[in-house]
């Protein structure tokens, strides 16, 4: 059974290479261009893994993060970040270490490598 | 009561005489005699002097001559005998201050007592006035010269130059700051140069009506009012002007001016606009970075995709990396034309179109990307509508930019689960035809609103450079037209295009007034 890796980017072609490149290495993907479709999809798909892009118009990135991990159903799924917004440690902990919800348990930078991309989805789902 | 000298040869009379005094309260010295008289009178100096006329030795007339000589403000009074009216009065010419006649009664004795008593009141108030006055002359005159001077180093030091003149226009003062702006020096200038020499030909008549008339502070005034000076060297300097014409008890005396330089004023206004032109520029540098690095993510993207496709041998995946490929070669040509157009004067290129076609063009165009968005295109457009003379590239770049923003408003509105939608519409009237483009999306504030023709202002970070509504409103305006907007925060927005062209059937070339009507 392939994993399921549901793709979040206002950006359609965002969406378009990346699910080529993680269907291209076996991995299924489904995809939304808001915060608000992205939570919903995620409530009734049950991705194994979620790439969340930060600004997006109406629910961003962080909100839809924050649904996530209050959601006993969604709590468990492991997301990752990728955009193009600096990610120093403060940033990280400005955005997510206030509410004890835990950090997301990857970043990917915007334009996205091919190769580091694939290196740590296969790491979070192996 | 006063200390009083009583000088008399008769010991009787001396005696009833000191204790008449005495028991009136004043203090009373003897003398037997006008020598011991002189004496007394040298160690006591009393201011009352009474003395017998006729005495052996040195008599009364000496005695009053000697006391005047120690001092001329003593009071003397004599005491003659009856009918001795000539030496009374020679008396009072040697100053004497009044004499009694004997037998002395005592009424005379205290009405002679009591004007000499008086004269020396005032005597000493007026040496006090005098004394005082002094004191109070070199005081006003000291504050007078502290003023003055103060006052002439204030004038002196000013930063601004000031420069007065008499009624014939001669400078009378020429300060330090003037001899800087000027040039000259002041020596040079004072009681030798015209005020009008300061002035360009011509302007010295400008600055003297103005300051008569009303404009500018009002009549006699001048006050901010900018105009040019002229140095010794010919150079004409920018200045702002403050003046006032001198009035002396209700007569014209002069006038007087004040010049601040403002070529260091005016260089900080110039840097000052530079500086922001070159940060819009930066902004506008930045911007256009950001947008032109997210087409450049998805071309790489695209490549990405066509690569893979060849590299596995998966046809099925060239035509989706293709159209990426493509999609963003649309938006580089898109931001390009844009920024063509919007750096360059131009004519539209007119020619005989159909507003409604180019409308339907733009529709047809953006409709998948409407639907991609969950946005739904809408269009209702005028039939009456015929033929009229446009650019119609122009015209259409228009329309593509209003549609791409009213989606993104739509796209950036962060109300949920909302039926979003964009009308396309179009409408002919008397004064031309008009395109309307409204969205039900975020709508905009009225800072945003303010702000919408700015350069380079765009409230989508990266994925807008500012340049769509400028080059519409520049191609618009290109063609005699305008362009409005309808719009509040949550109710989405209506751009209104006006273009004053009539539209009808086709009928020759347009003219040079309305080169887009029929």
């Amino acid at each position: 059974m392939r994993k399921k890796i549901l793709i979040v980017d206002d950006e359609p072609d965002e969406i378009v290479f990346v699910s080529t490149l993680l269907e291209e290495n076996g991995y299924a993907t489904i995809s939304a261009m808001d915060g608000v479709d992205g939570f919903e999809k995620a409530c009734t798909e049950r991705p194994d893994l979620v790439l969340l892009d930060i600004l997006m118009p109406r629910r961003g990135g962080i909100e839809m993060y924050k649904h996530l991990r209050k959601n006993a159903d969604t709590a468990g799924i492991p997301v990752v970040i990728v955009t193009g917004v600096s990610k120093d440690r403060y940033f990280e902990g400005a955005m997510f270490g206030r509410e004890g919800l835990g950090r997301p348990n990857g970043y990917i930078d915007k334009p996205v490598n091919p190769d580091a991309m694939l290196k740590l989805v296969d790491r979070l789902l192996s | 009561m006063s200390k009083i000298l009583l000088i008399d040869d008769e010991g009787p009379v001396r005696e009833v005489l000191a204790l008449s005094l005495r028991s009136d309260g004043h203090e009373v010295l003897t003398a037997c005699d006008g020598q011991n008289g002189v004496e007394v009178f040298r160690q006591e100096r009393p201011p009352i002097v009474l003395t017998d006329i006729r005495m052996p030795g040195i008599d009364g007339i000496e005695v009053l001559k000697k006391v005047k000589e120690i001092d001329p403000e003593a009071e003397v009074i004599v005491i003659t005998g009856y009918g001795e009216m000539d030496v009374a009065i020679r008396a009072l010419q040697l100053d004497a201050s009044d004499f009694i006649t004997k037998p002395i009664s005592d009424e005379a004795l205290s009405i002679a007592l009591q004007r000499a008593r008086e004269k020396l009141d005032i005597r000493l108030r007026l040496k006090d006035y005098t004394d005082n006055l002094e004191k109070r002359v070199k005081e006003a005159t000291g504050e007078l010269r502290t003023a003055h001077d103060f006052q002439k180093r204030l004038i002196q030091s000013s930063i601004d130059g000031v420069i007065a003149a008499d009624q014939d226009r001669t400078v009378v003062v020429f300060n330090q700051g003037a001899e800087n702006l000027l040039g000259y020096a002041a020596e040079e200038v004072i009681g030798r140069m015209k005020m009008d020499a300061v002035y360009p030909a011509g302007v010295a008549e400008i600055i003297r009506k103005e300051l008569e008339g009303d404009a500018h502070g009002g009549r006699g005034r001048l006050v901010d009012y900018e105009n040019r000076v002229i140095s010794k060297k010919g150079e004409q300097i920018p200045v702002r002007i403050s003046g006032a014409a001198i009035v002396d008890d209700g007569a014209a005396a002069g006038v007087v001016f004040f010049l601040q330089d403002l070529r260091e004023i005016q260089r900080l206004q110039r840097e000052l606009i530079e500086n922001e032109r070159l940060s819009a520029t930066g902004q506008a540098v930045a911007g256009m970075a950001h947008h032109i690095k997210n087409i450049l993510n998805g071309l790489q993207g695209g490549v990405y995709i066509v690569n893979t496709s060849m590299k596995k041998n998966k046809p099925d995946l060239l035509p989706k990396g293709w159209s990426m490929v493509e999609s963003n070669i649309g938006k580089i040509s898109d931001l390009v034309m844009n920024m063509l157009v919007y750096s360059k004067e131009r004519e539209p290129e007119y020619e005989l179109c159909r507003p409604n076609d180019i409308a339907a063009e733009v529709y047809d165009l953006m409709k998948e990307r409407a639907a991609q968005s969950n946005v739904r295109l809408e269009k209702a457009f005028d039939h009456s509508i015929g033929e009229c003379y446009l650019d119609p590239g122009g015209i259409q770049r228009c329309l593509l930019n209003l549609v791409a923003n009213a989606i993104d408003a739509c796209i950036f509105d962060p109300a949920e689960d909302k039926d979003w939608s964009v009308l396309m519409r179009t409408a002919k009237g008397e004064d031309g035809i008009r395109f309307y483009v409204s969205d039900n999306g975020a709508g905009m504030t009225e800072e945003v609103k303010k702000r919408l023709f700015e350069r380079f202002f765009s409230t989508k970070g990266g994925k807008g450079t500012g340049l769509g509504l400028l080059v519409t409103r520049k191609t618009v305006e290109e063609h005699g037209g305008e362009i409005s907007v309808e719009s509040s925060p949550g109710r989405g927005a209506t751009f209104i295009v006006h273009l004053p062209c009539r539209a009808g059937n086709a009928g020759g070339r347009p003219g040079p007034a309305g080169r887009n009507a029929l």
